[in-house]
């Protein structure tokens, strides 16, 4: 068995609208290894839950994988056809959502909606899938897990539903886990609770997590290593230690300094200027280069490749890439 | 000094003052359906409405009991007879009872209302639920086919199936007014699948592994119920006017059975019209109660479903 749960091979998933082919992933390049957790940070627009909903195959009707291959535990998710992703989700890869208050069917007991997934992928009697469901519940710390199982969610609360999200996700045992976005709609408290269960659950279950985020302490908390997204193409990547200590690429400084910090004292948040450009509309050369403040004529022109600075560490910028006669500033 | 005193007292909690309202809280493991029944249950004109459908069903349901006579019995002697002790609303111009057929007529017209209004949501959610869900071509196709059958020419629809059949049923005219129908619902399905296909949970139903089908039939289904309902509802109540309407013109079920509608139909003529209105009124006045039931209780259903336009 290979160390490499997950490996996507310049992946390309482009969105087809009147208006033209929108290259809203374009050729991104990364692997998840077994019981690794890897954040794919970035801000909204770079494509990071179009890259998860690419792996799941649960892509909107306009968007395409046009290039590629996503290989996971040896086979090639791009290849397969409906019914095979079908039983591969919520099975081998399991997904949760950014909205705890939307994601639950508020028709469903919570109880239905666990077993759902096991009675889908398992051969279990119901009463099986039922004891499983309550082990589970209780596994994600609700102490009265039978009353739970018979209610509905707009009984529950928003952390709470966040526990049965992870509970429903992980009751098939997946080899790997995405989750786009766990605590953004959630209180900093139960965020810090939530990002515990995760921890605890993925020592347990031997899981690999795909974190998608965009909140810089999620990564700090959770994350082995780190992969920076910018306008559908990685721009960094490296282990969370190296990337908090040594962030490279302009467009990760800038994220690391737009945290407000309790150290020093600012008269205003650090904010990089400007805004993702929309996928249809993308400059020439780098990408990033309209927002940066180290670009210089080679950044416009043409764009850099990902290239290794340091082991495990790789960016995609000029300014770590020497060229005979026009060295950086 | 005294004063502040006397005012601090006031603040200590009367001793006949109600202290917690813990009664009024939710109760456990309530659906979203038990609590719309809980809504509708405040709706008074909606629980009269109940009454009364209840009322008119018992009426048809036991009407071999409550029936005097028979009701497609021909008594020559006794034609156009005035009500008396005997026939209570009198009889019509071959000497059947009218009661009778008065009370035998809501099974047609009930019957006809709730199979055509059953026919119909099915039609109607099966194609609404499949083009909300799949859209593009799918929806494209299935919406230009609701479009064709929403212009289609209802009537001659019928008049022409009866052309062809020569006699008119049931199961015919069930047939053809559901046939004619469903495109109303489709729409109103199809609105609300669109909708919902965007929610959170459909898509996480289907990162746990749903099939399509699954997905529409348990998780979609269930949340559009309520607009399903509340037309169902309406629909029966059309359906039953339509229902005698057409046996008015003439169209419906054949004179021999009795339906509320084609008891109006005769009495259409000036003689009985001002001289014997106990032929048209009670017939006339059970379609417009049993409609209007019906109405207050989709009225009621729709208020219960949608939390959104509760009027308070």
């Amino acid at each position: 068995m290979s160390q490499e749960l997950l490996q996507i091979h310049n992946l390309k998933t482009y969105f087809f609208s009147d208006s033209g082919k929108i290259p809203a992933v374009d050729g991104i390049t990364l692997s998840v290894k077994r019981r690794e957790t890897v954040a794919l940070v970035g801000e909204s627009g770079c494509g990071k839950s179009i890259t998860s909903l690419s792996i799941m195959g649960l892509l909107p009707e306009s968007g395409k994988i046009v290039d590629g291959e996503i290989i996971f535990n040896g086979e090639n998710l791009v290849k397969k056809t409906d019914a095979e992703m079908e039983r591969l989700r919520g099975n081998e890869i399991s997904m949760i959502f950014q909205e705890p208050m939307t994601s639950l069917n508020p028709v469903l007991t919570i109880g239905e909606q666990i077993m759902e997934g096991i009675i889908l992928h398992r051969k279990v009697s119901k009463q099986e899938a039922r004891e499983r469901a309550v082990q589970m519940l209780k596994l994600v710390g609700f102490p009265r897990a039978e009353e739970i199982l018979s209610e509905y969610p707009h009984q529950l609360s928003g952390g709470m539903r966040q526990r049965v999200m992870i509970a429903m996700a992980m009751a098939t045992n997946p080899k790997l886990l995405i989750a786009d976005e766990p605590t953004t709609a959630l209180d900093v408290t139960i965020q810090a609770q939530i990002l515990e269960l995760m921890r605890e659950v993925k020592e347990k279950f031997e899981t690999s997590i795909l974190l998608i985020t965009h909140d810089l302490g999620v990564v700090a908390e959770m994350a082995d290593r780190v992969i920076v997204m910018y306008a559908g193409k990685v721009v960094e990547e490296a282990g969370v230690e190296e990337l908090f200590e040594k962030p490279s690429h302009p467009y990760t400084e800038g994220l690391m300094k737009s945290v407000p910090s309790l150290e020093e004292s600012q008269q205003r948040l650090y904010s990089i200027r400007g805004n993702v450009p929309s996928p249809d509309e993308l400059p020439k050369g780098c990408r990033f280069a309209p927002r940066c403040d180290k670009a210089w004529d080679r950044c416009f022109a043409s764009e850099p490749d990902l290239k290794e600075i340091a082991p495990g560490h790789a960016v995609r910028c000029f300014l770590y890439q020497s060229e005979e006669g026009n060295e950086p500033r | 000094m005294q004063q502040p005193a006397a005012n601090l007292h006031t603040i200590e909690p009367q001793p006949g003052e109600p202290t917690t309202e813990a009664k009024n809280a939710p109760k456990k493991g309530q659906s979203p359906f038990q609590m719309a029944f809980r809504r509708f249950r405040k709706n008074k004109m909606a629980l009269v409405g109940i009454v009364i459908l209840i009322l008119v069903t018992l009426l048809s349901v036991c009407a071999p009991l409550i029936a005097s006579h028979d009701p497609s019995q021909a008594d020559l002697y006794n034609v156009d007879a005035k009500p008396d002790s005997k026939h209570w609303l009198g009889t019509d111009d071959t000497g059947r009872d009218h009661f009778s057929r008065l009370v035998y007529g809501g099974r047609i017209s009930l019957l006809i209302g709730f199979f055509t209004m059953l026919f119909t949501v099915l039609i109607g959610v099966t194609f609404g639920a499949v083009a909300g869900y799949y859209g593009g071509w799918i929806d494209n196709l299935l919406m230009r086919l609701t479009d064709l059958m929403l212009n289609f020419p209802f009537l001659l629809f019928v008049l022409f199936l009866i052309s062809i059949f020569e006699k008119t049923t049931i199961p015919l005219l069930v047939s053809a007014l559901a046939l004619t129908s469903w495109p109303t619902t489709a729409r109103i399905v199809r609105g609300v699948f669109l909708s919902l296909r965007e929610m959170e949970y459909v898509q996480s139903a289907k990162a746990i592994g749903c099939s399509d089908w699954r997905i529409i039939i348990r998780h979609m289904l269930p949340n559009a119920l309520g607009p399903i309902i509340v037309n169902a509802t309406l629909l029966m109540a059309t359906m039953i006017s339509i229902e005698s309407a057409l046996s008015f013109l003439g169209f419906g079920v054949p004179e021999v059975t009795p339906t509320w509608g084609n008891m109006l139909n005769g009495a259409a003529n000036i003689r009985i019209l001002t001289q014997q209105p106990w032929i048209w009124i009670p017939p006339g006045a059970m379609i417009i109660l049993t409609v209007l039931a019906i109405n207050f209780i989709g009225d009621g259903l729709r208020d219960a479903f949608d939390t959104k336009s509760t009027r308070r």
